[in-house]
């Protein structure tokens, strides 16, 4: 094997997480989203959206642009409240944002906070909480190790690459230990290679704790790369889920199996039907 | 294979930057260069003028200014009256500063407190403050309070209103970051909203400062015995042109200091928080 840049190779990130998980770390929560519509004025945006994500599930919303697929998200999150339906986290009532669910935007630069390293930055949902700088500090390091982030900590994110940005978003998710991880995108932004990398990424992340994940894709082969389950959304307006496919296939993917071809197909097929369906 | 190369790109960046900066510092000599050039240029410009253009009596040349200057420093007039002026515009522009960036901040994160003090700033602002003066004397009185009042009230609106504008456009994702880790409103305020305006704030206390020298040489023009303002209005009494360009000059000169001095604060204390707004 050839020597490999030393800060994101996903297996030295591994080896160096050497604190043990705590057992609620490991089990996400579960998610529910029932009958919820979504009106902004007079417009309704999403209707009628039901379905229910598994405690560590790997979730993934496909759908055509402007099928209101981050507005889903956001009500799943809390920032944004439906305007009819019920959304809810276990047996809890979503009604705001809460940290037991983070949030990984797809702007690479207007999340982070420029003014603070990148460590502080990954600390900040820790510091508000008032947790001592002894505790926080041991977690800021796990959560940088598992992103691949070492070395970096005293940099300021002006100073990172896109990947980077996106790296720091996820180890700030990440260190407080939510129950779930909502994604928006969050690697469209970046460019073909960095994403392939960090898909990898966040499967084996999941895959190490377990999380619940919810990711918002409009790429078929994002999609199919990454779900357990992939849920295709109608196009806009009045958006709705169309159906959901169970993506049973090892993790990585091979993308030129026949499986995975068949199933990339096969959404493809129904994205572009609702596509030309809205024009 | 891939992994390498987005690793390769931010590793490689700590050797390139020396000689970058080195090449940097080059140019910024250069163009310091260019201005002391610039300013050279002109002052010969307007000695050549004032020697052969225009009637002495109208236009001083720069070396009679020069004396008028070395002249009322060694009388100790000037220093004092810069000293006089500096003081009210420091401390009026402080004060006003304090007193606007919390308001500023409250304005522009919160609606109702929007509603309810927005029409006051935007008909105040607009109110120059040169026009208040008289009432201000009536007020305050003829001495310290109603001139530092005055820059208060001029400095104090700019701000504000530069300050609700950083704070309007602190970009959604920011806050909703914050609070999807857990922040309550009033640790989003504190923690995000508060540095994330800092760029704004920089700024409007700038023009802010600009603004209370103009205010603070007007007042002194209208109602007072001493600073700068007073110092040009009253030569004007001895025919003594040279005098008022020196007060015009070390008017300048202080205010182009001052700024500079900000513009470092924030170049080196506040560089986290100030980004390009600093860099002008």
């Amino acid at each position: 094997m050839s020597p490999r840049g030393r800060v994101s190779e996903p297996g030295r990130a591994l080896a160096s997480l050497t604190m043990p998980l705590a057992a609620d770390e490991r089990t996400g929560t579960s998610l529910s989203v029932d009958k919820v519509s979504k009106r902004f004025g007079t417009e309704e945006v999403l209707r009628d959206i039901s379905f229910t994500v598994a405690p560590g599930e790997f979730f993934v919303l496909v759908g055509p642009s402007g099928c209101g697929k981050s507005t889903l998200l956001r009500m799943i999150a809390g920032i944004v409240p439906a305007s009819t339906g019920s959304l809810s986290e276990g047996t809890v009532l979503i009604e705001r944002p809460s940290r037991d669910r983070g949030m990984v935007f797809q702007s690479i630069d207007t999340p982070l906070f420029e003014w603070l390293t990148v460590a502080q930055n990954i600390g900040f949902g820790l510091a508000i909480q008032r947790i001592s700088r002894r505790e926080r500090s041991a977690k800021v390091e796990r959560s940088v190790a598992m992103v691949g982030l070492r070395g970096h900590e005293a940099k300021l994110p002006d100073q990172l690459s896109g990947g980077m940005k996106q790296r720091v978003q996820i180890a700030r998710a990440l260190a407080v230990e939510p129950r779930a991880l909502l994604m928006d995108e969050p690697f469209a932004a970046l460019d073909a290679q960095t994403r392939l990398i960090l898909q990898r990424e966040i499967v084996r992340i999941w895959r190490q704790i377990h999380t619940t994940i919810v990711y918002v894709t409009h790429d078929i082969r994002e999609a199919v790369t990454l779900g357990e389950r992939v849920a295709v959304m109608t196009a806009g307006p009045a958006a709705t889920i169309r159906s959901i496919h169970d993506v049973d296939l090892a993790y990585p993917r091979d993308e030129l199996s026949p499986e995975f071809v068949g199933l990339f197909r096969a959404i493809q097929a129904e994205i572009e039907s609702e596509v030309s369906k809205a024009w | 294979m891939a992994e390498r190369l987005e690793a390769a790109t931010t590793d490689s960046a700590p050797v390139a930057i020396p000689t970058r900066r080195l090449r940097r510092i080059a140019w910024r000599q250069r163009y310091i260069l260019v201005s002391v050039v610039a300013v050279a240029l002109f002052l010969v410009v307007w000695q050549l003028v004032a020697t052969y253009l225009i009637d002495p009596f109208f236009l001083s040349s720069p070396t009679t200014v020069a004396n008028a200057i070395w002249e009322l420093l060694r009388d100790g007039t000037l220093e004092g009256d810069a000293a006089i002026s500096l003081g009210r515009i420091l401390s009026g522009w402080i004060i006003g500063s304090m007193v606007a960036i919390p308001i500023g901040l409250l304005v522009g994160a919160s609606p109702l407190a929007k509603s309810a003090i927005d029409p006051f700033i935007h008909f105040f602002r607009f109110v120059p403050s040169i026009a208040l003066i008289t009432l201000f004397i009536i007020w305050f009185g003829v001495g310290e309070a109603s001139k530092v009042g005055l820059i208060i009230y001029a400095a104090g609106f700019i701000v504000m209103v530069n300050t609700s504008t950083g704070v309007v456009s602190i970009p959604t994702d920011k806050l909703n970051a914050a609070r999807c880790l857990g922040a309550s409103p009033a640790q989003v305020f504190l923690h995000v909203i508060v540095p994330a305006s800092i760029p704004y704030i920089f700024t409007g206390m700038r023009l802010a400062m600009a603004a209370s020298y103009l205010v603070i040489i007007g007042a002194e023009i209208i109602a007072a015995n001493s600073g700068l303002g007073y110092l040009v209005w009253v030569s004007r009494l001895y025919f003594h042109i040279d005098w008022m360009f020196a007060g015009v000059i070390v008017i300048g000169a202080a205010g182009f200091i001052t700024d500079r001095l900000w513009r470092l604060l924030g170049r080196t204390a506040l560089k986290r928080y100030t980004r390009s707004a600093a860099e002008y």
